[in-house]
């Protein structure tokens, strides 16, 4: 495959906090068109990845490239990002949201977003605050899937959310997958994300162990990718 | 309804699997065309590469066609389907003689148990009860 | 792209001041309008005069306290903006735009310009309303004679109106890049963001004071020489005297406005720098 279908390339990359490693020469090139889980146990380097490739944090030392390009104002127009927490001020209101992304974001669909969030039923007018936890996760869901964009970096788009919402999310991820678009999983919920996934990474403090298709390591553990994480990260 | 799938096998050869029984089963009509990709990943919850995988597998089993207009139909070729029927029934009762041989029973037991549950079934089927 | 992060600033900060500017203006109205009704009233009646007591006591201390509270609340407004939108949860959002650095800073900035002079305008306003009435359009004339008498001593007005408007402007934007500045250095000096803001603050304020103390001190020794000599030679001359007092505080003005400058380009840069390689969001 040639060089256009690299999405995500890192060679050497290495993020050091005070004295620790939380990144170790990371080396990866990561393809169009999957849907991929970044799995490991806490502290691994997870969330560290993820902020290296949407330029929240710089290398300490080696590369990250997304679409062949350092992390900046272009690659953030490329990249959509979900972080484990609510990002919006208090007082917008969700239609304030969708103008901000509309803005900022030339790959934002209006239509789609509207659309999905009449499907869940949410208000539109409402301020952020009023809004349940589940629910602003639900929005914010929403906006980011609502782009067009070649790399999505979800963290931990499924904890401490309802059976019926995690299936909504995944039912989301699936509907919006695109052969130019790459989506980034990290979770530690391996069990009920591992159908949607392409291929797997799993990352312990901050070494890649293992990258690989789940289709090849059920093929050669006869085990699901659940069972050999378990196995691999017992305490 | 999504689908449920079991840890052992790669999820695209249960896909696989599940198909061979709906098609021969008649609940996917022969000859009918199948839903795109997208919406049939959507439907069974899965990735739609594993998705893809999955119907080109049934392709080279010869159990669906890719049409450059209309997508994908499924076989008409009754042969094609009663070989396929053959083969899974031959397979579900290679496992059931393995079993009933585990469970230590003779070949005639096995044949008069099989012909007890056959009339039972039938008795059930035609209103039960008193006759 | 500017004018969308300008605009959605603005747009983010202006809750509490929709609603003061108008509780400003509107009390300012009702004090120059109906103030004198209830002076009638207690020439009138006796109890009038109770009736009027309390109303205008406590439309001034409304008053009063409203000034004060837009005071506050700009100052506040514009610092916790660039905290919250930067370095808390909202940096999540913001700091993933496809903006440069530079937009996040510069856009903060002439929103914090745009409030500040608003909130000066509204105020400004509102003391013309109180003193309307005693108001005398002569003070305008007197201000325009004064000016020309300046112009006319050999003062160019143009260039001091000019320095004194750069004096305040810059002053302004250094003291709001200097915070900045200070929130973007903080998490990293302390793990408690808060405080390492406050230490980092601190930190830059004794250093600007130390280096603008030494910068005032080699100007006042550099110019004094010089002053004294031009002084004596022109002691006797009205108009000259006039001017080397006005060299002398031009010479103050200009160099606290390098000073201040230099100040601006030193916090902006830093804040730059902070903002694209050390951001740390929790």
């Amino acid at each position: 495959m040639n060089n256009e279908q690299i999405i995500l390339k890192t060679r050497g990359l290495t993020k050091r906090f005070g004295g620790l490693d939380a990144l170790n020469d990371i080396n990866l090139d990561i393809y169009r068109g999957r849907i991929i889980g970044l799995l490991g146990p806490n502290g691994s380097g997870k969330s560290t990845l993820i902020k290296l490739a949407n330029g929240l944090l710089q290398p300490t030392s080696g590369s990250i490239e997304i679409a062949g390009q350092r992390p900046g104002p272009y690659t953030k127009s490329i990249v959509s990002y979900l972080p484990d927490r609510s990002y919006f001020d208090d007082w917008m209101k969700v239609s304030d949201c969708l103008k901000l992304f509309a803005d900022f974001y030339a790959d934002f669909n209006v239509a789609k977003a509207y659309e999905m969030l009449k499907l869940l039923d949410i208000d539109e007018k409402k301020m952020f605050r009023t809004l349940s936890k589940g629910t602003k996760e639900k929005v914010q869901l929403v906006l980011v899937m609502s782009r067009q964009a070649s790399l999505y970096l979800l963290d931990e788009p499924i904890g401490g959310v309802d059976p019926a919402t995690r299936d909504y999310i995944l039912s989301t991820i699936i509907n919006n997958y695109n052969e130019e678009g790459t989506v980034i999983i990290s979770t530690h919920l391996i069990a009920d994300i591992e159908k949607v996934l392409d291929e797997v990474i799993f990352l312990n403090r901050g070494k890649v162990e293992r990258y690989m298709s789940v289709d090849d390591m059920r093929e050669t553990t006869g085990q699901s990718v659940d069972e050999v994480f378990r196995e691999v990260y017992r305490c | 309804m999504e689908w449920e799938f079991d840890n052992k096998s790669p999820i695209y050869l249960q896909i696989v699997e599940r198909m061979e029984y709906l098609i021969v089963a008649g609940v996917y009509a022969p000859g009918s065309s199948l839903p795109s990709v997208r919406d049939l990943s959507v439907e069974v919850g899965v990735n739609p590469n594993t998705m893809q995988r999955a119907l080109a597998t049934l392709e080279t089993l010869g159990l669906a066609m890719s049409n450059r207009t209309s997508g994908r139909v499924l076989t008409d070729n009754m042969e094609t389907i009663s070989a396929l029927r053959k083969k899974l029934a031959s397979d579900n009762i290679a496992v059931f003689l393995s079993k009933m041989h585990e469970l230590g029973l003779s070949e005639q037991e096995v044949r008069a148990l099989v012909q007890e549950e056959v009339n039972r079934q039938k008795l059930e089927h035609t209103g039960g009860g008193i006759r | 792209m500017l004018g969308r992060l300008i605009k959605h600033e603005l747009k983010s900060t202006s809750r509490l001041f929709l609603i003061l500017y108008p509780a400003l203006l509107v009390i300012a109205l009702f004090m120059t309008f109906v103030n004198p009704f209830f002076e009638n009233l207690s020439d009138s009646y006796a109890a009038g005069t109770a009736i009027y007591s309390f109303v205008t006591g406590m439309m001034g201390f409304l008053y009063g306290l409203l000034i004060v509270a837009i005071v506050v609340i700009t100052m506040i407004t514009i610092i916790m903006r660039f905290y919250k939108n930067v370095l808390g949860d909202e940096g999540y959002l913001m700091m993933t735009l496809p903006v440069t650095e530079d937009a996040h800073i510069v856009a903060k900035l002439i929103a914090a310009l745009i409030w500040s002079i608003a909130s000066s305008i509204v105020i400004l306003i509102s003391i013309l309303f109180l003193i309307s009435s005693s108001f005398d359009l002569s003070i305008f004339r007197q201000m325009r004679e004064a000016l020309v008498e300046a112009s006319q001593a050999g003062v160019n007005v143009p260039f001091e109106l000019f320095l004194v408007f750069a004096f305040i402007l810059f002053g302004f934007i250094s003291n709001v890049l200097i915070f900045y500045t200070a929130m973007a250095i903080g998490p990293n000096l302390t793990k408690n963001r808060l405080l390492g803001s406050f230490l980092a603050y601190i930190i830059i304020y004794i250093v600007t004071q130390i280096l603008s103390t030494i910068g005032v001190v080699i100007w006042y020794l550099a110019g004094s020489v010089e002053g004294v000599m031009v002084a004596i030679n022109n002691s006797y001359d009205a108009y000259s005297s006039v001017t080397s007092g006005l060299t002398m505080m031009n010479g103050v003005l200009i160099t606290s406005l390098v000073t201040m400058l230099i100040c601006c380009a030193a916090a902006y840069l830093i804040t730059r720098y902070f903002l694209k390689h050390k951001l740390n969001l929790s």
